[in-house]
């Protein structure tokens, strides 16, 4: 027996030391706090298509987690398997969960169309050749969900000598076309730059790119400068016969800051069925900055804005046809200074989450619970209010709420 | 079954001189880490606050306390690891040549053992993998001491935060690659060692099989065995196919544990059929 | 019976062993005989399976496994144990791992050898290790030994220690093989002999009818041989 003990207590040690080592870890875990919200208004059932992200500071690190449908699950809880997806989009999940096969290696929510027929996809694939051309394609893609028929081809990006990069920002099936819109960067020489936004027209029968619109471009030089950017879709992957986009021009100074012209900046709207290009105004005497109207939420008629000027929260309907403001509903959440909210708008509802601070060493932002109002965009009603509590009794006596709020999302 | 498990315990008392050696570097190095460090780092601390003339609360808004992320990232604390690493890489290879190059060849002994030639090379695989799992298992008993040792030396002023083991492993990228977070990755890691050491060995037996012409073929096989397992990878990078994250994990897994099972059966068959004395 | 039948093996371009074939049967001493490099030491190593070849050997009819090697043994002329174990740590190794072990007959050839448990293997004098080798593979219970050039570089007294050991009940009923250069010593005991030059087998004789039908004794033989 004494020739085997050098190899039994190696054994053993090995066993006992990494065995407990990974229990205790395990176990660590499910003693983290579990994050509900206590209702104090409306009806809790509203509760269940939300996710937030967040984390928990756990000294001496953070550990993330989600609440979804008001339970707290941690990242590290997941098992290895579940983790290796990462944080997903809820749409691109249920896309990902309906249509496995054909979502196979495709990203990028706003390269999606769904409608109760179609799913279709389409994005520019880049490719860098040896002496610094770009060569670039569509790769398209096409299901018909009745029969479970997949179509996939790729066709050359037309005049891509030109373009820099190309990002395919909203796809529409319009009478059986696809409309590809994207924001282009464009090849130049001298430190002219160029900024454009187009619209392909692709005939998926033909297989072919039957046009190429530019709705927009700005050549900006020296220290201008000019960015595309999209507000947020409320249904990405929907029919919408228009499309917003913003036109954001500013200058990089000198000393490095950057300053908007906020007057040069615009908002502009596409119509699908009219081929019309728009320029969206609103009415001055609203308090709406356009950084306000950047963040707001278009489903295609309307664009509905989150205003946190006056004492409480106020959400603002613009019609798009009408470039006028529609709706100026109060709702039931008061503004604090340096507060961050996230917001969105699913479903008939507005999604307010009033979470950390902005400043967290002014303010502590583990001083106020986080705090979520559900309102109907029409009535401006509260559905549900509520704010996070730490469940057991025990996990309260810890000093501080260490929660985090990274954003809300709503399935 | 029982001739293999002698054939284990015999390489770890074969070994045992140099492992427990190891061991003896790795508590002695780090302890003496926790201790030197945490001597050098308040020396330092003191030196600042009676030049600046700071007060202790002075001081740590400016410059920060300390914690045991400090002493994981020193060289005491870490060299011993490394030193323990490479001597197990090295004893990868010493364990088949010491037996045809010692003074003595025990070659000859161990192939005339009436056991099958396939225990004789998982005898020598096991006995290296349970000497890494040895060290690292070492590791996570003597980690909890001195981090207590640490603790207990440092002033509370100066102190950041009590760390526990788990943060310690997480935070340090030294200890989260031998310790991995989760007991999945633990398999994981430690299967694809596994893997690679399978590939190693039955290398090691192409070059004791075809001596020079072995070397090459075994590097050729070490190649096609990095293939198989990578094919996956290689695929998705080529945009061949794409997976989902849970595909590529498990197609990895059922490559790897192919290409460890092909390189054992194809290791020991060589030890069998073609290795000379 | 150990049957060796056409083994061929090359190293490289270079024809070690061509078409060897002979047989050494249970009870009798065989011994290959042939100056150095003939391929003596590697025909051993064929049969016990530690180098590979072409051709066929079977032990009593069977091929061999790992079971074989309870029933034959190979004393090679050098050390087989590690050098950092004692005598003693050796034959618990060789107890440990192999039933036909004999602690009687081993602690036999340990006093008949005068060899001491508690001396590391490292500090043997030559002599002395080919002792703990002979004693290490003799105490086991096989039914075949085989011996390569068990009296190379050992002293004379050592030598007739070694000698004596075939002429004792230690080798009774045993088929034994052995090659050697130098026949003198052990050329009594000898009851077959093959000669093996270039890889070939050059003449196979009984050395009793040699020895009988033409007068020749072994060495006699041998000179005729290597130089014609």
């Amino acid at each position: 027996m004494k020739r085997y003990l050098c190899s039994i207590i190696i054994g053993l040690v090995v066993i006992l030391s990494i065995g407990t080592y990974y229990v205790k870890v395990a176990s660590s875990a499910s003693g983290l706090p579990m994050y509900t919200f206590k209702k104090l208004e409306g009806s809790s059932k509203e509760l269940d298509p939300v996710i937030i992200h967040g984390s928990h500071e756990a000294d001496p690190y953070f550990e993330s987690l989600t609440i979804e449908s008001n339970q707290t699950t941690y990242d590290s809880e997941k098992s290895y398997f579940e983790s290796l997806t990462g944080r997903q989009d809820a749409q691109m999940g249920r896309l990902m969960k309906e249509h496995r096969s054909f979502m196979r290696g495709k990203d990028y929510i706003d390269s999606f169309y769904e409608d109760s027929d179609f799913l279709a996809y389409a994005s520019v694939n880049e490719d860098f050749t040896k002496n610094g051309n770009m060569e670039a394609e569509f790769d398209i893609a096409l299901l018909e969900k009745k029969g479970n028929d997949e179509t996939s081809f790729s066709l050359e990006l037309p005049d891509q000598v030109r373009k820099m990069n190309t990002n395919v920002v909203d796809v529409q099936l319009v009478h059986s076309k696809l409309q590809v819109l994207t924001t282009n960067d464009v090849n130049s020489n001298d430190d002219k730059q160029t900024k454009e936004v187009h619209l392909y027209t692709i005939d998926l029968a033909n297989k072919k790119v039957i046009s190429d619109k530019t709705l927009f471009s700005e050549t900006y030089k020296g220290n201008d400068q000019v960015e595309v950017g999209m507000p947020v879709d409320v249904a990405p992957t929907q029919s919408n016969n228009m499309i917003l986009f913003s036109v954001i021009k500013g200058v990089n100074h000198e000393d490095g800051s950057y300053e908007e012209r906020p007057n040069e900046s615009k908002l502009l709207s596409y119509n699908y069925e009219t081929e019309k290009m728009e320029h969206v105004k609103w009415p001055k005497n609203e308090s709406l900055s356009l950084d306000k109207i950047r963040k707001g939420f278009g489903d295609g008629k309307n664009l509905y804005v989150v205003d946190n000027q006056s004492n409480n929260y106020h959400i603002k309907t613009i019609d798009l046809s009408s470039q006028k403001v529609t709706k100026d509903l109060e709702l039931d959440l008061a503004v604090h200074k340096n507060e961050e909210y996230f917001a969105t708008v699913k479903n008939g509802s507005v999604y307010l989450l009033l979470g950390n601070d902005r400043y967290p060493e002014e303010m502590d932002y583990k001083t106020k619970p986080p705090q979520l109002l559900i309102a109907d965009l029409k009535t401006g009603k509260t559905l549900y209010k509520g704010e996070t509590v730490i469940q057991s009794a025990e996990q309260k006596k810890t000093k501080n709420l260490g929660f985090y709020v990274e954003n809300i999302e709503v399935k | 079954m029982m001739r293999y498990l002698k054939l284990v315990n015999f390489e770890i008392n074969r070994f045992s001189k140099i492992y427990l050696s190891l061991l003896l570097i790795t508590l002695v190095s780090q302890f003496a880490g926790v201790i030197i460090v945490t001597n050098s780092l308040l020396n330092d601390a003191r030196k600042i606050m009676s030049e600046e003339k700071l007060s202790e609360a002075a001081y740590i808004t400016n410059y920060g306390g300390i914690d045991f992320t400090h002493i994981a990232n020193t060289l005491l604390f870490q060299g011993p690891i490394a030193l323990s690493a490479v001597a197990l890489i090295f004893y990868i290879f010493l364990i088949w040549y010491r037996d045809w190059f010692g003074k003595n060849t025990f070659i000859y002994r161990l192939l005339m053992l009436p056991t099958s030639r396939l225990s004789i090379y998982l005898s020598k695989a096991t006995a290296i993998f349970l000497m890494v799992l040895g060290l690292i298992a070492w590791q996570i008993i003597i980690l909890p001491m001195e981090n207590a040792l640490f603790d207990s030396r440092v002033p509370e002023a100066f102190l950041n935060m009590e760390m526990s083991s788990a943060g310690i492993i997480k935070f340090n990228p030294v200890l989260n690659l031998i310790i991995p977070t989760t007991f999945t990755q633990f398999l994981l890691s430690y299967g694809i060692g596994l893997m690679v050491m399978a590939i190693l060995f039955t290398a090691i037996m192409f070059e004791r099989s075809f001596r020079i012409k072995g070397i090459i073929l075994g590097l050729v096989y070490c190649g096609i065995a990095a293939a198989l397992f990578l094919t996956p990878v290689f695929a998705m990078a080529s945009d061949v196919f794409y997976f989902y994250p849970g595909e590529l994990v498990g197609t990895l897994i059922a490559l790897g544990i192919i290409v460890t099972g092909i390189s054992i059966w194809l290791g020991s068959w060589l030890l069998k059929n073609r290795v000379t004395v | 019976m150990i049957e060796v039948k056409k083994i061929s093996k090359n190293y490289g371009r270079k024809k070690i062993l061509d078409g060897v074939s002979f047989t050494a049967n249970k009870g009798e001493v065989t011994c290959l005989i042939g100056i150095n490099g003939v391929g003596k030491t590697t025909t051993l190593k064929a049969i016990m399976g530690l180098t590979p070849y072409k051709g066929e050997i079977l032990i009593d009819d069977q091929k061999m496994t790992k079971d074989s090697y309870e029933k034959i043994t190979f004393i090679p002329d050098a050390p087989t144990m590690l050098p950092q174990m004692t005598v003693k740590q050796a034959m618990v190794f060789m107890e440990d791992f192999y039933t036909s072990w004999n602690t009687e007959r081993a602690n036999q050839l340990m006093g008949f050898f005068k060899l001491k448990e508690e001396t590391p293997i490292s500090e043997l004098s030559k002599g002395n290790t080919a002792k703990l080798n002979l004693m290490l593979g003799l105490s086991l219970d096989v039914d075949y030994v085989l011996m390569d050039e068990p009296f190379s570089g050992i002293d004379m007294f050592s030598r007739e220690q070694i000698a004596d050991v075939f002429a004792s009940h230690l080798i009774e009923d045993r088929g034994v093989i052995i090659t050697t250069h130098e026949i003198g010593d052990i050329e009594h005991l000898i009851d077959k002999v093959i000669l093996l030059d270039n890889g070939t087998v050059l003449k196979e004789f009984n050395t009793e009818e040699m020895r009988e039908e033409e007068g020749k004794s072994v060495v006699d033989v041998m000179r005729e041989v290597y130089q014609s």
